[in-house]
Protein backbone atom coordinates (compact mmCIF):
# COMPACT_ATOMS: atom_id res chain seq x y z
CA UNK A 1 0.00 0.00 0.00
CA UNK A 2 1.51 3.37 -0.96
CA UNK A 3 2.60 5.65 1.87
CA UNK A 4 0.08 8.41 1.10
CA UNK A 5 -2.78 5.91 1.34
CA UNK A 6 -1.37 4.48 4.59
CA UNK A 7 -1.25 7.91 6.17
CA UNK A 8 -4.74 8.84 4.99
CA UNK A 9 -6.18 5.59 6.36
CA UNK A 10 -4.39 6.26 9.67
CA UNK A 11 -5.92 9.73 9.81
CA UNK A 12 -9.38 8.32 9.05
CA UNK A 13 -8.99 5.98 12.04
CA UNK A 14 -7.66 8.73 14.30
CA UNK A 15 -9.30 11.19 16.68
CA UNK A 16 -10.22 14.21 14.54
CA UNK A 17 -11.99 12.21 11.81
CA UNK A 18 -13.60 9.71 14.17
CA UNK A 19 -14.79 12.52 16.44
CA UNK A 20 -16.63 13.97 13.45
CA UNK A 21 -18.15 10.56 12.71
CA UNK A 22 -19.28 10.29 16.33
CA UNK A 23 -20.85 13.73 16.16
CA UNK A 24 -22.58 12.74 12.89
CA UNK A 25 -20.80 15.45 10.94
CA UNK A 26 -19.54 13.08 8.24
CA UNK A 27 -18.96 9.43 7.41
CA UNK A 28 -16.59 7.51 5.21
CA UNK A 29 -18.33 5.89 2.24
CA UNK A 30 -15.48 4.19 0.39
CA UNK A 31 -11.82 4.28 -0.57
CA UNK A 32 -10.68 3.52 -4.13
CA UNK A 33 -7.24 5.06 -4.03
CA UNK A 34 -6.48 7.86 -4.67
CA UNK A 35 -10.22 8.62 -4.44
CA UNK A 36 -12.04 8.75 -1.12
CA UNK A 37 -15.82 9.22 -0.90
CA UNK A 38 -17.12 10.98 2.20
CA UNK A 39 -20.67 12.06 3.02
CA UNK A 40 -21.04 15.36 4.96
CA UNK A 41 -24.20 16.16 6.93
CA UNK A 42 -26.20 19.26 6.12
CA UNK A 43 -28.88 21.29 7.88
CA UNK A 44 -32.21 19.66 7.19
CA UNK A 45 -35.51 21.12 6.10
CA UNK A 46 -38.33 19.53 4.15
CA UNK A 47 -37.11 18.62 0.69
CA UNK A 48 -33.43 19.21 1.49
CA UNK A 49 -30.90 16.37 1.48
CA UNK A 50 -29.61 15.23 4.86
CA UNK A 51 -26.07 15.05 3.46
CA UNK A 52 -23.92 15.68 0.40
CA UNK A 53 -21.33 13.31 -1.04
CA UNK A 54 -17.83 14.47 -1.92
CA UNK A 55 -15.12 12.69 -3.87
CA UNK A 56 -11.69 13.58 -2.56
CA UNK A 57 -8.54 13.02 -4.59
CA UNK A 58 -5.78 12.37 -2.10
CA UNK A 59 -2.58 11.77 -4.08
CA UNK A 60 0.60 12.54 -2.11
CA UNK A 61 -1.40 13.04 1.09
CA UNK A 62 -0.67 14.90 3.37
CA UNK A 63 2.30 16.69 1.82
CA UNK A 64 -0.02 17.92 -0.94
CA UNK A 65 -3.48 19.34 -0.28
CA UNK A 66 -6.47 17.24 -1.23
CA UNK A 67 -9.06 18.34 -3.76
CA UNK A 68 -12.78 17.55 -3.63
CA UNK A 69 -15.86 17.76 -5.83
CA UNK A 70 -19.54 17.22 -5.02
CA UNK A 71 -20.43 13.63 -5.85
CA UNK A 72 -23.65 11.73 -6.49
CA UNK A 73 -23.18 8.70 -4.26
CA UNK A 74 -26.11 6.79 -5.83
CA UNK A 75 -24.92 7.19 -9.42
CA UNK A 76 -21.21 7.25 -8.50
CA UNK A 77 -20.78 10.28 -10.75
CA UNK A 78 -20.27 14.06 -10.43
CA UNK A 79 -23.27 15.68 -8.77
CA UNK A 80 -25.63 17.48 -11.12
CA UNK A 81 -25.04 21.27 -10.77
CA UNK A 82 -28.70 21.83 -9.89
CA UNK A 83 -28.25 19.64 -6.84
CA UNK A 84 -25.18 21.46 -5.56
CA UNK A 85 -25.59 23.33 -2.22
CA UNK A 86 -26.91 26.85 -2.59
CA UNK A 87 -26.79 29.83 -0.28
CA UNK A 88 -26.96 33.56 0.19
CA UNK A 89 -23.36 34.70 0.49
CA UNK A 90 -20.50 32.43 1.62
CA UNK A 91 -21.94 29.14 0.35
CA UNK A 92 -22.34 30.04 -3.35
CA UNK A 93 -18.80 31.47 -3.34
CA UNK A 94 -17.46 28.01 -2.49
CA UNK A 95 -19.85 25.72 -4.34
CA UNK A 96 -19.40 27.01 -7.90
CA UNK A 97 -20.24 24.60 -10.73
CA UNK A 98 -18.71 27.18 -13.12
CA UNK A 99 -15.29 27.00 -11.41
CA UNK A 100 -12.93 24.52 -13.10
CA UNK A 101 -15.97 22.79 -14.67
CA UNK A 102 -17.17 21.73 -11.24
CA UNK A 103 -14.04 19.67 -10.56
CA UNK A 104 -13.37 21.23 -7.16
CA UNK A 105 -14.61 23.59 -4.47
CA UNK A 106 -13.48 27.22 -4.39
CA UNK A 107 -11.62 26.91 -1.10
CA UNK A 108 -8.09 27.86 0.06
CA UNK A 109 -7.56 24.31 1.33
CA UNK A 110 -8.27 22.85 -2.11
CA UNK A 111 -5.22 21.79 -4.13
CA UNK A 112 -6.61 23.05 -7.44
CA UNK A 113 -8.24 26.27 -6.23
CA UNK A 114 -5.28 27.61 -4.21
CA UNK A 115 -3.25 27.76 -7.43
CA UNK A 116 -3.00 31.41 -8.46
CA UNK A 117 -4.55 32.75 -5.26
CA UNK A 118 -1.48 33.84 -3.33
CA UNK A 119 -3.52 36.42 -1.39
CA UNK A 120 -5.52 33.62 0.20
CA UNK A 121 -2.49 32.84 2.41
CA UNK A 122 -2.96 36.28 3.98
CA UNK A 123 -6.77 36.45 3.86
CA UNK A 124 -7.65 32.90 4.97
CA UNK A 125 -4.60 31.55 6.84
CA UNK A 126 -6.70 29.16 8.91
CA UNK A 127 -7.74 27.35 5.71
CA UNK A 128 -4.31 26.96 4.14
CA UNK A 129 -3.21 23.33 3.83
CA UNK A 130 0.09 22.39 5.48
CA UNK A 131 1.90 19.02 5.51
CA UNK A 132 0.78 18.73 9.16
CA UNK A 133 -2.88 19.15 8.14
CA UNK A 134 -5.35 16.31 7.89
CA UNK A 135 -8.51 15.84 5.86
CA UNK A 136 -10.70 17.25 8.66
CA UNK A 137 -9.39 20.74 7.82
CA UNK A 138 -11.36 20.48 4.57
CA UNK A 139 -14.28 18.54 6.04
CA UNK A 140 -14.87 20.96 8.90
CA UNK A 141 -15.13 23.85 6.44
CA UNK A 142 -17.65 21.99 4.27
CA UNK A 143 -19.67 21.00 7.35
CA UNK A 144 -19.63 24.57 8.65
CA UNK A 145 -20.96 25.93 5.34
CA UNK A 146 -23.69 23.29 5.01
CA UNK A 147 -24.88 23.96 8.56
CA UNK A 148 -24.70 27.75 8.52
CA UNK A 149 -27.56 30.19 8.22
CA UNK A 150 -26.13 31.05 4.80
CA UNK A 151 -27.03 27.64 3.34
CA UNK A 152 -30.43 27.57 1.60
CA UNK A 153 -30.68 23.98 0.42
CA UNK A 154 -29.90 22.61 -3.05
CA UNK A 155 -29.55 25.20 -5.83
CA UNK A 156 -32.68 23.91 -7.53
CA UNK A 157 -34.80 24.17 -4.37
CA UNK B 1 -12.66 -1.64 16.15
CA UNK B 2 -12.79 -2.36 19.89
CA UNK B 3 -11.97 -5.75 21.29
CA UNK B 4 -14.21 -6.72 24.17
CA UNK B 5 -11.53 -6.14 26.81
CA UNK B 6 -10.66 -2.69 25.46
CA UNK B 7 -12.49 0.60 25.21
CA UNK B 8 -11.96 3.50 22.81
CA UNK B 9 -11.81 6.97 24.40
CA UNK B 10 -11.31 10.41 22.84
CA UNK B 11 -8.41 11.97 24.75
CA UNK B 12 -7.09 15.53 24.69
CA UNK B 13 -4.54 17.46 26.74
CA UNK B 14 -2.01 20.31 26.45
CA UNK B 15 0.94 19.37 24.28
CA UNK B 16 -0.88 16.55 22.50
CA UNK B 17 -0.63 17.25 18.78
CA UNK B 18 -4.18 16.30 17.94
CA UNK B 19 -7.34 14.86 19.47
CA UNK B 20 -6.44 11.22 20.07
CA UNK B 21 -8.64 8.15 19.86
CA UNK B 22 -6.97 5.77 22.27
CA UNK B 23 -7.62 2.26 23.47
CA UNK B 24 -7.65 1.53 27.20
CA UNK B 25 -8.38 -1.72 29.06
CA UNK B 26 -12.08 -1.78 29.86
CA UNK B 27 -11.26 -2.89 33.41
CA UNK B 28 -8.66 -0.15 33.82
CA UNK B 29 -8.66 2.88 36.08
CA UNK B 30 -8.95 6.60 35.50
CA UNK B 31 -5.24 7.12 36.12
CA UNK B 32 -4.48 4.84 33.15
CA UNK B 33 -5.69 7.69 30.95
CA UNK B 34 -3.03 9.98 32.43
CA UNK B 35 -0.27 7.53 31.51
CA UNK B 36 -1.59 7.20 27.98
CA UNK B 37 -1.80 10.99 27.65
CA UNK B 38 1.87 11.26 28.64
CA UNK B 39 2.76 8.74 25.92
CA UNK B 40 0.81 10.87 23.44
CA UNK B 41 2.78 14.02 24.28
CA UNK B 42 1.02 15.53 27.30
CA UNK B 43 3.14 18.40 28.58
CA UNK B 44 3.40 19.00 32.33
CA UNK B 45 5.24 21.51 34.46
CA UNK B 46 7.48 20.01 37.18
CA UNK B 47 5.56 19.04 40.29
CA UNK B 48 2.13 19.36 38.69
CA UNK B 49 -0.39 16.57 39.14
CA UNK B 50 -2.82 16.18 36.26
CA UNK B 51 -6.45 15.27 36.67
CA UNK B 52 -8.91 13.65 34.27
CA UNK B 53 -12.06 15.49 33.23
CA UNK B 54 -15.00 14.09 31.32
CA UNK B 55 -17.28 16.15 29.07
CA UNK B 56 -20.60 17.03 30.70
CA UNK B 57 -19.19 16.54 34.22
CA UNK B 58 -18.19 19.54 36.32
CA UNK B 59 -15.68 17.87 38.63
CA UNK B 60 -12.51 15.88 37.87
CA UNK B 61 -12.66 12.10 38.11
CA UNK B 62 -11.16 10.15 41.00
CA UNK B 63 -7.83 8.71 39.76
CA UNK B 64 -8.03 5.23 41.30
CA UNK B 65 -11.65 4.70 40.34
CA UNK B 66 -12.42 2.01 37.73
CA UNK B 67 -13.30 3.57 34.41
CA UNK B 68 -16.83 2.20 34.34
CA UNK B 69 -17.58 3.37 37.88
CA UNK B 70 -16.28 6.79 36.91
CA UNK B 71 -18.76 6.83 34.03
CA UNK B 72 -16.27 6.37 31.18
CA UNK B 73 -17.92 4.51 28.32
CA UNK B 74 -16.96 3.64 24.76
CA UNK B 75 -15.98 6.86 22.95
CA UNK B 76 -16.29 9.08 26.01
CA UNK B 77 -14.46 12.40 25.64
CA UNK B 78 -11.91 13.28 28.29
CA UNK B 79 -9.22 15.89 29.01
CA UNK B 80 -6.09 15.41 31.11
CA UNK B 81 -5.11 18.71 32.69
CA UNK B 82 -3.55 20.35 35.75
CA UNK B 83 -5.72 23.49 35.82
CA UNK B 84 -8.97 23.26 37.79
CA UNK B 85 -10.39 26.02 35.64
CA UNK B 86 -9.31 27.80 32.44
CA UNK B 87 -9.89 31.54 32.47
CA UNK B 88 -11.26 32.27 29.02
CA UNK B 89 -11.42 35.75 27.51
CA UNK B 90 -13.40 36.41 24.34
CA UNK B 91 -12.95 39.75 22.57
CA UNK B 92 -15.58 41.11 20.18
CA UNK B 93 -15.49 44.55 18.59
CA UNK B 94 -14.41 46.83 21.44
CA UNK B 95 -15.58 44.60 24.28
CA UNK B 96 -13.97 41.83 26.29
CA UNK B 97 -15.77 39.21 28.39
CA UNK B 98 -14.28 36.60 30.74
CA UNK B 99 -15.47 33.34 32.24
CA UNK B 100 -13.82 30.40 34.04
CA UNK B 101 -14.49 27.16 32.15
CA UNK B 102 -13.68 23.58 33.00
CA UNK B 103 -10.61 22.42 30.99
CA UNK B 104 -12.90 19.92 29.24
CA UNK B 105 -15.26 22.64 27.94
CA UNK B 106 -15.40 22.54 24.14
CA UNK B 107 -15.03 25.33 21.63
CA UNK B 108 -18.71 24.72 20.87
CA UNK B 109 -19.64 25.45 24.51
CA UNK B 110 -17.47 28.55 24.69
CA UNK B 111 -18.84 29.83 21.37
CA UNK B 112 -22.43 29.38 22.63
CA UNK B 113 -21.51 31.31 25.77
CA UNK B 114 -19.90 34.09 23.74
CA UNK B 115 -22.86 34.30 21.33
CA UNK B 116 -25.20 34.76 24.30
CA UNK B 117 -22.88 37.21 26.08
CA UNK B 118 -22.62 39.40 23.01
CA UNK B 119 -26.27 39.07 22.06
CA UNK B 120 -25.71 37.43 18.67
CA UNK B 121 -28.82 36.01 17.02
CA UNK B 122 -28.74 32.40 15.84
CA UNK B 123 -28.36 33.64 12.28
CA UNK B 124 -25.50 36.01 13.11
CA UNK B 125 -23.77 33.50 15.38
CA UNK B 126 -23.24 31.05 12.52
CA UNK B 127 -21.26 33.74 10.69
CA UNK B 128 -18.69 34.20 13.48
CA UNK B 129 -15.90 31.94 14.74
CA UNK B 130 -13.51 31.82 17.69
CA UNK B 131 -9.88 32.52 16.75
CA UNK B 132 -6.99 32.24 19.20
CA UNK B 133 -5.75 35.77 19.98
CA UNK B 134 -2.74 36.81 17.96
CA UNK B 135 -2.86 33.69 15.80
CA UNK B 136 -4.78 32.42 12.80
CA UNK B 137 -5.89 29.19 14.53
CA UNK B 138 -9.64 28.57 14.59
CA UNK B 139 -10.00 25.33 16.57
CA UNK B 140 -12.71 22.89 15.54
CA UNK B 141 -15.79 22.89 17.75
CA UNK B 142 -14.98 19.52 19.33
CA UNK B 143 -11.64 20.72 20.68
CA UNK B 144 -11.56 21.12 24.47
CA UNK B 145 -10.20 24.42 25.77
CA UNK B 146 -7.60 22.75 28.00
CA UNK B 147 -5.75 21.52 24.92
CA UNK B 148 -5.15 25.08 23.79
CA UNK B 149 -3.48 26.28 26.99
CA UNK B 150 0.29 26.55 27.36
CA UNK B 151 1.65 24.18 30.06
CA UNK B 152 1.61 25.83 33.46
CA UNK B 153 -0.91 28.46 32.38
CA UNK B 154 -4.61 28.40 33.07
CA UNK B 155 -5.85 31.03 30.65
CA UNK B 156 -6.58 31.51 26.98
CA UNK B 157 -7.85 34.34 24.82
CA UNK B 158 -10.04 34.28 21.71
CA UNK B 159 -11.25 36.87 19.25
CA UNK B 160 -14.76 36.44 17.87
CA UNK B 161 -14.16 37.04 14.16
CA UNK B 162 -16.43 37.18 11.14
CA UNK B 163 -16.19 34.31 8.66
CA UNK B 164 -15.17 35.89 5.38
CA UNK B 165 -16.30 35.03 1.89
CA UNK B 166 -13.73 33.31 -0.27
CA UNK B 167 -13.23 35.61 -3.25
CA UNK B 168 -10.66 36.53 -5.83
Amino acid sequence: MPLDEQILRAHLADGPFQSGVDLKKWQLVSIDWPYVLISVSAAVREGWPVAYGFRFECSNYPDTAVTAQPWDLERNAPLDPGKWPGGKNRVPKVFRPDWKAGQCLYLPCDRISIDGHTDWHRLHPHLIWKPTSDITLYLNEIYDLLNSSDYTGPRSA
Amino acid sequence: MEEKHEMEVFLQGPGMARLALIKVPADGKVQDLIEIAKEKGLKLEDGQTPQVWMEDKDDPLTPDQPLKIAGIQSRSRVQVHTCPRIHVTVNFQSRSEDHPFSPVATIRTIKQWADKKYGLSEVDASEYALQVCGMSDRPADDIQVGSLVQPGQCQVCFDLVAKQRVEG
